[in-house]
């Protein structure tokens, strides 16, 4: 009998690779057991098996049993139990770090301490924990998502890297290779550079495809898969390195970091997709993670082991991207400044990036006619931009609801009081933060007020990937700090919605990519649900509203403030880590249950909000594309999915005899209207907007031969209720006269109520 | 007489703090189910799709009571936040639907058995430290454990939370607020008092096993179930030993003046009792109680009365060896004089019907020492109740019986056998009354989830199903024996945990291996087939069809089983039996042949419950596979599965000895149908 459901069914891979998960489960629980960590709980292990037991089975036989669309659900109800686990797992796994630790302290400070408590090489543990994990999510991940944006055409690469051995993909394209890993058809991307002879080349360098090479031509798409899996793993083991460098006497801080960087996304959705962004990330974990080990005098700026690996990652991040170099330039002067300020050292690694930068800018000059391929040295003036374009971009890529970071993992909202703790505290922390900023803010100052600050076709906070590791080394000091109750019920609410909203994009990958229409997927259904705007409660940077402006103080006031709260009982527990533990533990163990509690009460309480505040707070704007607007007839402008989308004003296109019906809560019996429009004129028949309040129209307007734009209609007045209906929509319908072939219209963007 | 359970008065008192504790907590344990109720009540009060609205109502409720349960179980604050997240999680997200149904009770649910199996092991736990060692095994095990969860405030939220699963259909639009009252609230609160007492009487682990029988067959806090139970307690407070009884009943009053909490300990001499005695006046009215509970059930049905104050006899005097067998004797000359003057249930009914008591109780194949009698009783009483009482729950004094036949005496000593065959009915016990919760709720509905329940763990209904269940019992419960014996000391414990184990890994393995797998279907849900006067066949051919649940292209598919999910619409006049539909296979090389959708049988009218809950007899329509929420929102639609039996056509000469093969399939609706009537389609599925 064929244990597994059929081809078809989305969940046999994901099943078939269970024994394996949990075989290398086991060993890692095992060999952490060895290795001197903790015993997980036997009746944990028993829950875990029931759970699976049940999951499974309702997985093999979803189709039979009633609940045939549970198939994400039940995916994201696998991966759950995984979550589970792995926390547990490196609750388990802490001893690792801690008994070396413990022998720092009798030992007193110093280099080899350092090493023996893990914080130079941890445990290969912390690598292959996160490995397991990735690679358990990656069948569902490759079976229930095609590859996107820049994806296959870094996999083409990497096929003719791997297959005809030159980067010629004209081939490639003629024989429809892209087959091998998607079913959608691939065509060149614009501005991909044409050779002499018909030669299509890539606008994506080649480095990232060309190690990827060899994963390619054993294993496919999963081989590559699998390959960047590995690299994330390293990653995250490197960001332990990271974190435990920063707080060497915290390693429950270090360990929550790593947690953070290495099982909350952004990292755990990126580390099956293949993009420059995971490998770049690791090259500057790896140069951070040197510097920093140089700093503290762990290891001689002399030692290959220091400027071999420093140099190595520096050298590749302009190769992988041209931007990184943008990171790669700070991190060489912070070296230097930070090594020990020698000639000889800056002369070298200076002489290392300036010399993968002429090749790279040759390379580009020579293919591209263009140092910078499809960029412009005028997207470096930093004058030709408004200031709002910074505001924009840098707010957007950490609070923007479908593109930024906080949005995607709320665990990250950390990084605010992070930084205000380094503010506060001084001293080691607060170096820590200026070296991070020093190597991120020319990166970002750059990017932000690209048009495409939000990453283009990928899911969000693609630009910022690369900095992961530094701000995961950021938390590190915050979460040493966690025992206080404010903290925890903060880290409760941060908690329990990054552990949602991570099964949730996990389950369904396609719900990352907002790029369609620069809406958030999950807010859009949740109004479409609501026949009511719920989105105008979330901050958005494609389309600034006032809650884009709100929410950036008040979460940083909200996440930061509890941290800064007295804490019950720290005088005792505040010396020092080891000596007073049993006392600390004993003052705070109460507390948890309390923290917790109250934590998910508030996020559940503000949820519950959700849905009244959309249904009784009065409406002021509406962007008429809204999918909770009820369109009858006409389409989108511009289509989703079009190429710079943010360039376009986004609206709804209505011609004679189509309307659109916005759901309306009046804020008052008159209502003044703005409205901002455009006219698509394609026949000289007259053409009409017609306002109404339901049934009852309350203005026609007829376009002169001005027009404004944007138009303000009335003070009307507003009926309350229509006829027992409830709330009266506001309906704007177009006016003309039938009319064959190409018909005239109206682009509506959006309007404001003013009520009174 | 067994001696009774004073368990918290060997504990001791606890210091003031850890007393005032629990109190705090429960507040904080119940404050997130809360606050997730309201955001379910939130949502659905704001959804403009009115079946989606209903839907998420229906949930907060059904789910809502559930977690708040789970909160008074649990111990701590852990799994009840988790839980409402979870909850609350799939309820937003998840379209509206069965599937949402499913999950969201599940998930729901199995918060429920996570509060439940935290607050046993901790508080087990705790038990086992703190008592004396030579008492640690009696009862800081599986003993200890579930008399954690035989507290009031522990019981009450299982009872409340497991009667709001099982029976989560009469949640929507009940009758009235009354009845609504008395179904998920007296009735649960009522049976956990009983079970409380019961635990007094004969011990935490005896009277949570014959609870759980009881309710699994019931299914759920009945009348007829509370009243098994209660007449069990008050023939035993009649009948048995005065000394015995007092101390268990001022214990039993102790507990219910003192909170449920982990550390609480009963206030010495509260409500009435001084040292473990009862005021005489007391006592007497305690025996007048008992006897209104014995007589009381009598005016509403006294054969069911008369069952229960056997099954009590039988319990009460199970140590004089002519009890049980003049129990018994007497079960079964009532059952022949009900069969005489006219059984409720003809034998050919009544016989199997009576094999859910060993189903349901396995274990009493392997009685404890000196209650073979009280399993043999169980086994008469089963069939007479069977044949006697036509009422839900009918079936529940004789399961209680067998259950307490199963569980042995803590003063008998560890007898490596008795453990094991109680370990194993523990957990069959855990398993059936978590399936029975998950096929009694939404979206299954299950009106007999037992049956669901152990067809999906691949057991035959009736005798042979028993049967089996006892030999594998039998066979495992003897090994476990045999081996720890072979070990001495010390594996009384060992035994328990073995055999639980084995018991866990079987059902595991049953599950994971007679789950049918999902094949692939040729209408799915998502686009459902409907058939109407205008549009009343539908064909597809076989070429590339399912064929081991994949897509092969070739001459035909192997067709062992064709399952069809529909339901008629506009069909509540049709005649029970009237053909509505023909399923029709052309074989490669064979002729075609004919299959009949018959009203009642194979499928039937989606709106069935809005009559039924209107008061009326209802259209015939066969067991709901899967309910959900129309807009109406005052009852639920029905969808119905049949499953074709295909397989060789009869007489055909199939010379290679395989399967049917197939190249097409038509689904024609019956042309002298009246009009209006409409077949949807909503899954069929070939299975080879």
């Amino acid at each position: 009998m064929n244990p597994f459901p059929g081809h078809t069914d989305p969940l046999r891979a994901t099943l078939a690779l269970v024994p394996l998960v949990v075989a290398a489960l086991a060993a890692i629980a095992w060999a952490g057991r060895r290795a001197g960590g903790r015993r997980l709980a036997p009746r944990l292990l028993v829950g875990e098996g029931a759970a699976l037991v049940l999951l499974v089975a309702a997985g093999l036989g979803h189709g039979s049993l009633g609940i045939t669309g549970a198939a994400p659900a039940l995916a994201a109800g696998l991966f759950g139990l995984l979550g589970v686990h792995v926390f547990a797992q490196l609750v388990a796994l802490r001893p690792l770090l801690r008994e070396g630790l413990r022998e720092e302290l009798h030992a007193g400070s110093g280099s080899a301490p350092l090493r023996a408590a893990g914080v130079d090489r941890p445990s290969v543990l912390f690598f292959a924990l996160p490995l397991v994990v990735y690679c358990a999510l990656l069948p569902w991940a490759a079976q229930n998502r095609q590859p996107d944006g820049d994806e296959p055409y870094y996999l083409l690469l990497a096929h003719s890297i791997a297959y005809d051995f030159d980067v010629d993909l004209a081939n490639n394209y003629a024989a429809a290779d892209w087959r091998r890993f998607m079913d959608r058809e691939l065509t060149p991307q614009p501005g991909d550079p044409r050779g002499p002879d018909g030669q299509i080349y890539s606008r994506h360098n080649a480095l990232l495809p060309a190690v990827l090479a060899l994963p390619y031509r054993l294993g496919g798409r999963i081989g590559v898969l699998v390959a960047l899996s590995a690299c994330a793993a390293a990653l995250a083991w490197v960001g332990l390195r990271l974190a435990l460098r920063t707080v060497p006497d915290r390693p429950g801080g270090a360990l929550l970091a790593y947690g953070v960087l290495a099982f909350a996304p952004p990292l755990l959705l990126y580390s099956h997709q293949v993009w420059v962004e995971v490998p770049a990330a690791l090259a500057v974990a790896v140069a951070f993670e040197r510097m920093l080990a140089a700093r503290s005098g762990a290891v001689a700026t002399s030692r290959p082991s220091y400027w071999l690996p420093f140099a190595l990652a520096v050298v590749l991040l302009p190769f992988l991207k041209m931007r990184f170099a943008l990171i790669a330039v700070p991190l060489v002067a912070l070296a230097w400044w930070r090594g020990g300020r020698s000639r000889r050292t800056l002369a070298v690694l200076a002489a290392c990036l300036v010399a993968a930068l002429g090749v790279v800018l040759v390379i580009n000059q020579i293919r591209f006619g263009n140092p910078l391929k499809i960029h412009a040295w005028q997207e470096l003036d930093l004058a030709a931009f408004s200031p709002a374009s910074y505001a924009e971009g840098l707010f957007g890529l950490f609070w923007d609801a479908a593109f930024g970071l906080f949005f995607f993992a709320p665990i990250w909202l950390l990084v605010v009081p992070a930084a205000g703790l380094a503010a506060r505290t001084g001293g080691r922390c607060r170096t820590l933060a200026a070296e991070i900023a020093l190597v991120a803010l020319p990166y970002l100052v750059v990017t932000a007020p690209r048009t495409e600050w939000y990453g283009g076709w990928s899911p969000p906070f693609r630009y910022g990937v690369v900095l992961l590791p530094l701000l995961a080394a950021a938390l590190a000091p915050l979460l040493a700090e966690r025992r206080r109750p404010g903290a925890r019920v903060v880290l409760v609410i941060l908690g329990l919605a990054t552990a949602v909203l991570a099964l949730v994009w996990a389950a369904i990958p396609a719900w990352t990519y907002d790029f369609a229409d620069g809406r958030t997927r999950l807010l859009d259904a949740l109004s479409t649900s609501l026949g009511a705007d719920a989105a105008r409660f979330f901050p958005s940077y494609v389309r600034p509203r006032l809650a884009s402006w709100i929410w950036p103080p008040v979460s940083a006031l909200l996440a930061g403030l509890p941290w800064w709260l007295p804490a019950r009982g720290r005088r005792q527990s505040a010396p020092g880590p080891w000596s007073n533990r049993p006392f600390a533990r004993r003052s705070t163990r109460s507390g948890v249950g309390a923290s917790a509690a109250g934590g998910a009460t508030l996020l559940l309480l503000g949820l519950a909000a959700l849905p009244v505040a959309s249904h009784h707070l009065a409406t002021r704007v509406v962007e008429l594309e809204d999918p909770w607007v009820v369109h009858q007839g006409g389409h989108l402008h511009p289509e989703a999915w079009t190429v710079a989308r943010s360039n376009y004003k986004s609206g709804w296109v209505i011609r004679p005899f189509e309307e659109v019906r916005v759901p309306v809560v009046p804020g008052g019996d008159r209502v003044t209207l703005t409205l901002d429009f455009e006219i698509g004129r394609n026949n000289p028949d007259p053409l009409a907007l017609e306002v109404a309040a339901g049934d009852r129209v309350l203005t026609r307007w007829t376009p002169a031969r001005e027009i404004p734009d944007h138009l303000v209609l009335g003070p009307f007045d507003w009926p309350a209720e229509e006829g027992g209906k409830g709330p009266v929509p506001l309906v704007l319908r177009a006016v003309g006269p039938p009319h064959e072939g190409r018909q005239n219209g109206f682009l509506l963007d959006r309007v404001e109520l003013r009520w009174r | 007489m067994p001696r009774s359970y004073l368990l918290d008065t060997r504990s001791g008192p606890l210091p003031f703090h850890q007393i005032q504790r629990p109190r705090l907590g429960l507040v904080l344990r119940l404050a997130p189910p809360l606050a997730g109720l309201a955001a379910l009540a939130a949502l659905g009060a704001g959804q403009i799709d009115r079946a989606a609205s209903a839907e998420t109502v229906y949930l907060a409720f059904a789910a809502g009571i559930v977690l708040l349960a789970a909160g008074a179980v649990a111990r701590r604050t852990k799994v009840p936040v988790l839980g409402t997240s979870a909850v609350v999680a799939l309820a937003w997200i998840v379209p509206a639907g069965p599937a949402r149904g499913a999950l969201v009770e599940t998930a729901a649910a199995a918060t429920l058995a996570l509060a439940a199996v935290e607050r046993a092991r901790a508080t087990g736990a705790a038990r086992a430290v703190r008592l004396p060692a030579g008492k640690a095994g009696e009862l800081g095990g599986p003993r200890g454990a579930v008399a954690a969860l035989l507290r009031p405030v522990p019981a009450l939220g299982l009872a409340l939370g497991f009667q709001a699963l099982v029976r989560a259909d009469e949640l929507l639009a009940p009758p009235s607020i009354a009845w609504a009252l008395i179904v998920y609230v007296l009735l649960p609160v009522a049976g956990a008092l009983v079970v409380l007492a019961l635990s007094k009487l004969e011990g935490p682990l005896p009277a949570a096993l014959a609870a759980a029988a009881a309710l699994v067959v019931g299914p759920g806090f009945r009348p007829a179930t509370v009243t098994a139970l209660a007449a069990l307690v008050g023939v035993v407070v009649l009948l048995g030993d005065r000394a015995a009884v007092e101390s268990a009943l001022a214990a039993f009053l102790d507990r219910l003046s003192t909170p449920g909490g982990p550390g609480e300990a009963p206030n010495e001499g509260a409500a009435g009792t001084a040292g473990g005695t009862l005021a005489p006046k007391v006592f007497l009215l305690v025996k007048v109680g008992a006897a209104a509970v014995l007589l009381a059930p009598a005016v509403w049905s006294p054969r069911a009365a008369l069952v229960s104050a056997l099954a009590g006899a039988a319990l009460a005097l199970h140590r004089r060896p002519w009890a049980a067998p003049a129990c018994a004797v007497a079960a079964a000359a009532a059952a022949g004089v009900t069969i005489l003057m006219g059984a409720a249930r003809p034998l050919s009914v009544a016989l199997p019907l009576a094999a859910v008591v060993p189903a349901a109780v396995p274990a009493m194949v392997w009685p404890a020492r000196r209650r073979i009698g009280l399993a043999a009783t169980a086994l008469v009483l089963a069939f007479a109740a069977a044949a006697m009482v036509q009422v839900e729950g009918a079936l529940a004094p004789a399961a209680a019986l067998a259950a307490l036949a199963v569980a042995s005496d803590p003063d008998e000593g560890p007898v490596p056998t008795a453990r094991a065959a109680a370990a194993l009915q523990s957990t069959w016990a855990a398993l059936l009354l978590a399936g029975t919760a998950l096929a009694g709720s939404y979206p299954w509905l299950r009106a007999v989830p037992l049956e669901t329940v152990l067809h999906r763990l691949g057991v035959a209904t009736g005798w042979p199903g028993a049967l089996v269940l006892a030999a594998i019992t039998l066979a495992v419960t003897l090994a476990a024996g045999a081996l720890v014996q072979d070990k001495a000391r010390g594996g009384a414990r060992a035994v328990s945990l073995r055999s639980a184990a084995t018991a866990g890994a079987l059902a595991a393995l049953c599950l994971l291996f007679h789950v049918p797998r999902s094949a692939a279907a040729l209408i799915d849900e998502a686009q459902p087939l409907v058939l109407e006067d205008t549009a009343s066949s539908w064909a597809e051919p076989l070429g590339a069809a399912a064929d081991g649940g994949s897509l092969e292209a070739s001459a035909g598919a192997t067709v062992g089983n064709v399952v069809i999910d529909s339901a008629l619409g506009n069909a509540a006049d049709l005649a029970p039996g009237t053909p509505v539909a023909t399923l029709a296979l052309r074989g490669v090389d064979l002729p075609e042949r004919t299959w009949t959708l018959r009203v009642g049988t194979e499928t039937g009218e989606w709106a069935a419950d809005r009559s039924v809950r209107a008061g009326a007899a209802g259209p015939p329509v066969p067991t709901p596979w899967r309910s959900w929420m129309p807009e109406e929102g005052r009852f639920f639609g029905h969808t119905y599965r049949a499953v074709l039996d295909v397989g060789r056509p009869a007489g055909a000469a199939d010379d290679d000895g395989g399967p049917l093969r197939a190249d097409r399939i038509e689904l024609r609706l019956r042309p002298d149908l009246p009009a209006g009537v409409v077949l949807t389609v909503f899954r069929l599925e070939i299975r080879p």
